[in-house]
């Protein structure tokens, strides 16, 4: 009799076990999943520096809603515009000056000023 | 190579008298580079050819806003005078800095006399033969630049800085290059 009873306790502490895994396993899965999903929705600010004649970094990967901040180290003046519809997107940055805008869609981009100054912002897929 | 034989070839078979002089120029290089190869170049010389090529590419582009009516041409002249006005100034400020005071050099004397004879040449042109002769000078003329600098001036200074600012001012000179081949193909 107190063999069955004491075998009774076993299995019923291996099932808590299981189901104590199980659940603990399940919402690892769901903490994790928020996690990322809330990662993929949080908004980014990207530097370029614009020096030596050309953006740094050339190409960005970028989620729509990022910020991108230019900011010129140049000694001359230089500025952005798009290059599919040629809509510009800053003034003429002087020394110094920085210039702000928030990514909407790609854009392959240069400077009005200096045509051969290329850059390039890609949209990053949500995973 | 002669640095500054850089008549465009259209300018050659247009124009008889410039031929000739191109030709005389072309032999006056090849002796001025004689002696340069003989010439040691010195931080005072490179501070002298810094400031009259910028000047010369300045004082160009002044005729090319007078002269020309091409919006593609007029905005680089534009840039010219705004960027090689930039380059000018901090060279100014660094060679001040440095006390060095500009002498000028045999390549100094070379790079004014063509220019001279290159704005001659510019103030009888008008409409599209103005600015071919413009933009091709401006390509030729930012090649040898770039070959010179590269070439014979980072080489030689014997002051970091200089050399450093050498460095830093080829990136402009090369965007410079690549936009005035870009009108070429358009003009
Ligand atoms: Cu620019």
């Amino acid at each position: 009799m107190s063999f069955v009873n004491e075998h009774h306790a076993i299995i019923k502490t291996i099932n808590f076990k299981i189901l104590f895994w199980m659940v603990s396993g399940l919402l690892y899965l769901i903490v994790q999943n928020v996690e990322s999903a809330e990662n993929s929705f949080k908004l980014t600010q990207h530097n370029v520096e614009i020096s030596g004649f050309a953006f740094v970094p050339k190409k960005l990967e970028v989620k729509p809603g990022d910020t991108i901040t230019w900011v010129n180290k140049d000694i001359v003046p230089h500025n952005i515009v798009e290059s599919i519809d040629q809509s510009v997107i800053s003034p003429d940055l002087a020394t110094g000056e920085t210039y702000t805008f928030v990514v909407k869609k790609p854009m392959v981009y240069h400077c009005g000023l200096h045509p051969s100054m290329k850059g390039k912002l890609s949209l990053t897929l949500v995973p | 190579m002669p640095l500054l034989i850089i008549k465009p070839l259209a300018n050659l078979r247009n124009n008889l008298i410039f031929t000739i002089s191109t030709f005389a120029l072309l032999i006056g290089c090849a002796n001025a580079n004689e002696i340069q190869q003989a010439e040691i170049i010195t931080d005072a010389n490179i501070a002298a050819i810094v400031v009259g090529a910028n000047n010369i590419d300045i004082s160009a582009g002044k005729i090319a806003l007078e002269h020309s009516e091409n919006t593609l041409v007029k905005n680089f002249a534009e840039r010219m005078i705004t960027d090689h006005n930039a380059v000018l100034d901090s060279a100014i400020a660094l060679v001040t800095k440095l006390g060095v005071t500009p002498v000028n050099n045999s390549l100094v004397a070379t790079l004014a006399a063509q220019s001279t004879n290159h704005e001659a040449n510019l103030q009888s042109l008008s409409g599209n033969a103005f600015d071919k002769s413009y933009i091709g000078h401006e390509v030729a003329y930012h090649q040898a630049v770039i070959g010179v600098i590269e070439n014979q001036l980072i080489p030689a200074a014997q002051n970091n800085e200089l050399k450093a600012l050498l460095v830093s001012v080829l990136p402009a000179f090369r965007a410079h290059l690549a936009h005035c081949q870009m009108i070429q193909q358009q003009i």
